[in-house]
């Protein structure tokens, strides 16, 4: 439906039409654009909270790019952010493998099973995992016990690497040794298949239709093949959607650290992101000038990100 | 589809029931709010303890119910907030304006203590009116203290900001039926440090004859620091007095910082490697694994009987007897005693509990309504009754002078005799230097044999500008209370000329901020000085 | 049936090989799927447990007849009052998010105005900026608004910042309906409020539907802006309230569990009747998306 084009003149006559804008308007306006704004102008200042505040220029950012903290802080998210990548592979291939069944019924149950974690609020799947991880009663150390695991590692470690960080005599103290803090926020929520992004592979997916794979059947391909010929290229496009998402969802969320990890992102703050560093130090030091700063440099980097996203995306289509 | 239709339907209109139910709760709860005439205190605490929790809410009960004689509607709300986030959640509700009248401080940094909080020094000489007819009567608020307030008082801001409600004293626990199977009947808990390391190699030796997974002391991140802190406090006695240029009880933080910064002492000085060392050694007794688990999970491990002891607070006391399905045996800290050949060397003694036991203090929040309500309930909770009530429900000890306390809480109370504690080479309200101890720190354990790998990371970074800069928060705050209290000397001079008179109250008032005022500018102008001139010394070379 | 629940329900058939049979692929989907699950079972038979028997079969459940059923009455107890709070926050910031995305774009898709390109834009801009830069401005907004501690203040920031997302997708839809409808109601005489009652509700129910769960479940597992703002127990919602549990010190896991079970259960139970609208509707929001 093409839009109705309506010219100035007519537009004075026919105004009320604003008004179904207006209020979405002014609720962005207030409590998006204004507290935007007055982040960028606070992160020139040293403020703590009160009316007094000191400006100083430049300071809060020269402070954010030699602090090592915060450095130490993307070097983590980075590594979450590639890990992101390889944490798409269940999803994608729980999508695959759903599409290529035969039965209507049993898709349709497998996409009821998919939504029911998410129907949990996220705080309890949380603490279940952060349960999972405790030395002592957890489960993956258990799991880890029983199938031998732990001897695999221990060996790894005493004839590979030499770290020490996996012992016989000790559980595996995944949140406290700060070399295991970053493969556990990465193990978190294992196998990864969130509902969301495998519907979204699944409706990548429904665009092919029975008589490709038959005539790719035909052809004597492999299920691999009938893979990386067929499945793979149509869904291209919601992978990079996909990975944006992701990208963006990383350098925004600290809630999991903070909950998993408290404040100071565990050991050796080993598990500190930008986002947390920049609740940390407003909520926790009272530095509110400089957490602003902190966010301010996270908007550009989304800002960036979004950027190559709408760029691929649009190419795309 | 008619059927989907339906069950949509009927999930919906379940919804609009919560919906509706929540709707009525929240407009409910709005209409009871709306009373002009109900005043509301608020106090908010992180002790989630066993026992507490229920011995607040029945004194403000009784509270509500002596205002209500009077004629008053108050209700006094108990908010307990759990000590992982009460750190960022006092910050949050302090600054967004939305604070409870009454908060307990721990310890807060200075800076926030002056600009949040009401001074109480006009308070504390007055008596308290509900010590009216017991022992206690017509003393000075103050004096009614065992410390007499010592503790609250703060050094730097030469000002009382909060009152004590409970005496904290550290104790060994332990599990009796266990011990006494390992160790005979009756057998006596270890009265020191070599003693409790036999005792401790024995368990172990008993748990691998018997099959028995047992540890002798069950850890966790928080226990642990409970005892090796303390106990490691010990190798620095020595050292503590030679750095005492004030002649204080214990050197405070900034003469610790300064000194360090001289480099009269370090991470490499024989009293801090052994202090260090005499950690360690401790170590090899907790369950593998132990610096990674919470304090409840170290609790678990006690209260299962998987190790015989646990060192934690008189804070835990009623927790673990609500738990405990075993009788629980209490006795002192494994210390090492002056003639032990490898730990005796720089230390004086056994040293007194009262000067850092005095706790969980309340504070009350400048400029939130209804202050001299909040003011009046803390008199009440810290009258000779309310600490009474308190102590016998809660199993806590009480704060105030002559109130009797019950038999199981006697191994608790405080010794008075010895010489000062050390420290540690963690600094006491430190930021910055907090910051590389947190980051080094488990090196202590993953390495137990010795402290060099925590040594050496711990010199790859810079402490000498962490520490500088932990001195110059300082500074600034102390630059900034003293800007303030200017404000509040001119204001309580205006009053005296203005009339009143010299010796009138607001003239009082006058000369002990002065005094105060002296006091800290002169603090603060010698350590500057002191900084200015070691950084000099520093740069030259 | 409309046009776009066709097409969501299109989604669903199966195009898959038909030759061969199908059950190493279910074993693969069981296999994930179980993992994936294996939180919710252990929660579940956890809180049936009291901690000896979980210590000492941590992994299996119990027989019912030795299910502790009394620490679901310490999950009602610890985590029941705070449910209410989140679904009246939840509802009604779902509902009035949806409410005026729909205004806002049946504007832009039905009408182009002076000014709507700006206003468009302001839109789309938003959709850069990211919250969490805003965070501390905001509160300090919150609380020169007096804001603080209430429960109004989830909600308008739910709304404010479901706006952008929920115009985005509903123009993206009612751009595709038919004009001829718009055009024959308008003949009738209908107002935009009838038109959109009349046309644009009932032809977009499903996206409309999925938006709302969206929102719904958006709310309803935000923690950290209530761990800001909300200071009243009295007030809390469910997320503070999980965090405050998990605080505590004295930790009996069938108890916590069964509190985790309490927080879950009204929206497994509304998932259960509305199964169907939940598929269909996150099938055709992917399509969409």
């Amino acid at each position: 439906m093409p839009a109705t084009i309506i010219s100035t003149r007519k537009a004075l006559r026919q105004w009320h039409l604003y008004l179904f804008v207006v209020p979405s308007l002014l609720l962005i306006g207030t409590f998006c654009y204004y507290p935007a704004i007055s982040a960028i102008i606070h992160s020139f200042f040293d403020w703590q909270g009160s009316d007094q505040m000191q400006f100083l220029g430049l300071d809060n950012f020269k402070r954010a790019l030699t602090d090592p903290i915060l450095r130490q802080s993307f070097g983590t998210m980075c590594i979450l952010v590639v890990a992101n990548f390889f944490k798409m592979v269940p999803a994608i291939l729980l999508a695959v493998v759903i599409h290529r069944l035969i039965s209507d019924k049993w898709q349709y149950w497998y996409r009821v099973l998919l939504i029911v974690p998410m129907v949990v609020p996220g705080l309890v799947s949380l603490f279940i995992w952060k349960f999972f991880f405790d030395p002592n009663l957890g489960i993956i150390n258990n799991a880890f016990d029983l199938l031998h695991i732990k001897h695999m590692l221990v060996w790894l470690d005493v004839n590979w690497f030499h770290s020490g960080t996996f012992r016989m005599d000790a559980p595996i103290s995944w949140l406290s040794e700060p070399r295991l803090i970053i493969p556990s926020l990465i193990f978190w929520g294992f196998p990864w298949v969130g509902a969301v992004s495998v519907f979204i592979f699944l409706a990548g997916l429904q665009g092919i239709g029975t008589e490709v794979y038959e005539a790719a059947e035909l052809d004597g391909a492999s299920p691999f093949q009938k893979f990386t010929h067929i499945e793979l290229p149509l869904i291209m496009t919601q992978v990079r959607l996909n990975v944006i998402l992701m990208m963006i969802g990383a350098l925004q969320d600290y809630g999991l650290q903070f909950m998993l990890l408290g404040g100071n992102g565990g050991a050796g703050m080993k598990g500190m992101v930008p986002g947390l560093w920049m609740f940390n130090r407003a909520f926790l030091a009272g530095e509110f000038g400089y957490a602003c700063s902190i966010g301010i440099i996270l908007f550009f980097l989304i800002l960036l990100m979004t950027y190559i996203n709408n760029k691929y995306i649009r190419v795309d289509k | 589809m008619n059927r989907e239709k339906i069950l949509n339907t009927v999930g919906f209109t379940l919804l609009g029931l919560c919906f509706l139910s929540a709707l009525y709760s929240v407009i409910f709860r709005s209409v009871r709010d709306a009373d002009p005439n109900l005043i509301t205190i608020r106090f908010a605490h992180w002790q989630l303890e066993g026992g507490l929790r229920g011995t607040f809410d029945d004194l403000a009960r009784q509270y509500e119910k002596i205002c209500a004689d009077r004629g008053q509607k108050v209700r006094v709300e108990q908010v307990t907030i759990p000590e992982s986030v009460f750190g960022n959640w006092v910050l949050t509700q302090l600054v967004g304006g939305t604070a409870p009248q009454i908060i307990e401080l721990g310890s807060m940094h200075i800076d926030r203590k002056a600009r949040f909080f009401e001074s109480l020094s006009g308070y504390v000489n007055e008596p308290n009116p509900y010590n009216a007819g017991t022992p206690l009567a017509g003393l000075p608020w103050r004096n009614t203290f065992v410390d007499g307030m010592l503790s609250t008082y703060d050094k730097d801001l030469l000002d009382y900001y909060s009152v004590p409600l409970s005496l904290f004293t550290v104790r060994l626990f332990y599990n009796k039926p266990l011990y006494e199977k390992i160790f005979g009947q009756d057998a006596p808990p270890p009265k020191d440090y070599r003693d409790f390391v036999r005792v401790c190699l024995a368990i172990q030796q008993y748990g691998q004859e018997h099959g028995l997974g047992i540890v002798p002391v069950a850890g966790s991140k928080y226990n642990e620091g409970q005892l090796t802190g303390r106990i490691a406090g010990s190798q620095t006695q020595k050292l503590n007095d030679r750095l005492n240029r004030k002649r204080t009880a214990s050197v405070d933080g900034n003469e610790l910082y300064v000194s360090y910064l001289r480099e009269q002492w370090g991470p490499r000085s024989p009293e801090i490697i052994s202090s260090l060392r005499l950690t360690q050694s401790f170590y090899q007794f907790f369950q593998p694994g132990f610096q990674q688990v919470d304090r409840d999970s170290g609790t678990l491990y006690f209260i299962q009987s998987r190790c015989v002891f646990i060192c934690t607070g008189s804070w835990d006391n009623t927790s673990f007897r609500i738990q405990a399905p075993f009788e629980i045996g209490v006795c002192d800290l494994p210390l090492p005693t002056k003639d032990d050949p490898e730990y005796g060397q720089y230390m004086k003694g056994p040293f007194p509990e009262l000067s850092r036991t005095v706790g969980m203090g309340f504070g009350i929040v400048r400029g939130t309504p209804h202050t001299d309500m909040a003011l009046d309930f803390l008199k009440f909770l810290t009258s000779y009754r309310g600490s009474e009530y308190f102590t016998k429900h809660s199993g806590w000890l009480p704060a105030i002078m002559n109130v009797p306390v019950d038999d199981q809480l006697k191994p608790f109370e405080p010794h008075m005799d010895g010489y000062p504690n050390g420290f540690g080479l963690a600094l006491p309200a430190s930021n910055n230097q907090a910051v590389l101890m947190d980051n080094t720190a488990y090196l202590l354990q993953k390495y137990p044999d010795s402290p060099e790998a925590f040594l050496e990371a711990y010199e790859q970074l810079d402490a000498f500008s962490a520490i500088t800069n932990d001195l110059k928060l300082w500074l600034a705050a102390a630059r900034r209370s003293i800007v303030r209290a200017d404000t509040l000397l001119a204001a309580n001079r205006a009053l005296a000329r203005g009339g009143s008179g010299i010796d009138s109250s607001a003239g009082r008032k006058f000369y002990e901020l002065l005094e105060q005022q002296i006091q800290t500018e002169a603090d603060a102008y010698s350590y500057e000085m002191e900084m200015t001139q070691i950084w000099k010394e520093r740069v030259k070379p | 049936m409309s046009d776009n629940s066709i097409h969501a329900v299109a989604a669903l058939q199966a195009v898959g090989s038909k030759r061969g049979s199908d059950w190493p692929k279910h074993l693969v989907i069981w296999l994930i799927l179980a993992l994936q699950l294996l939180p919710l079972y252990m929660m579940f038979q956890i809180s049936f447990k009291d901690n000896t028997e979980f210590l000492t079969n941590p992994w299996f459940p119990l027989l019912p007849w030795h299910w502790h059923f009394d620490n679901f009455v310490y999950g009602v107890k610890l985590i029941g009052p705070y449910i209410g709070n989140t679904v009246f926050i939840a509802t009604v910031s779902a509902s009035c998010t949806i409410f005026l995305a729909t205004l806002a774009a049946y504007f832009f898709a039905r009408y182009k105005m002076p000014l709507s390109n700006v206003l468009w834009s302001i839109f789309l801009v938003l959709m850069l900026l990211p919250a969490i830069a805003n965070i501390v401005p905001l509160f300090m907004l919150l609380k020169s608004m007096n804001l603080l501690n209430t429960l109004q203040a989830l909600i308008v920031i739910g709304m404010a910042g479901g706006q952008v997302f929920n115009t985005f997708i509903l123009r993206n839809f009612i751009e595709d309906l038919p004009k001829d409808l718009f055009e024959a109601a308008e003949i009738d005489g209908a107002s935009h409020f009838q038109q959109i009652i009349n046309i644009v509700v009932p032809m977009s129910a499903p996206i409309i539907g999925t938006l709302f769960i969206l929102s719904f479940l958006g709310q309803w597992n935000d923690f950290m802006m209530p761990l800001i703002i909300l200071r009243d127990r009295e007030l809390f919602t469910l997320g503070v309230g999980l965090v405050y549990l998990n605080g505590e010190y004295v930790k009996q896991w069938g108890q916590i569990m069964s509190a985790f079970m309490v927080a879950s259960i009204p929206l497994i139970i509304i998932f259960l009747f509305c199964m169907k609208l939940f598929v269909r509707g996150l099938a055709a929001g992917a399509v969409k998306g």
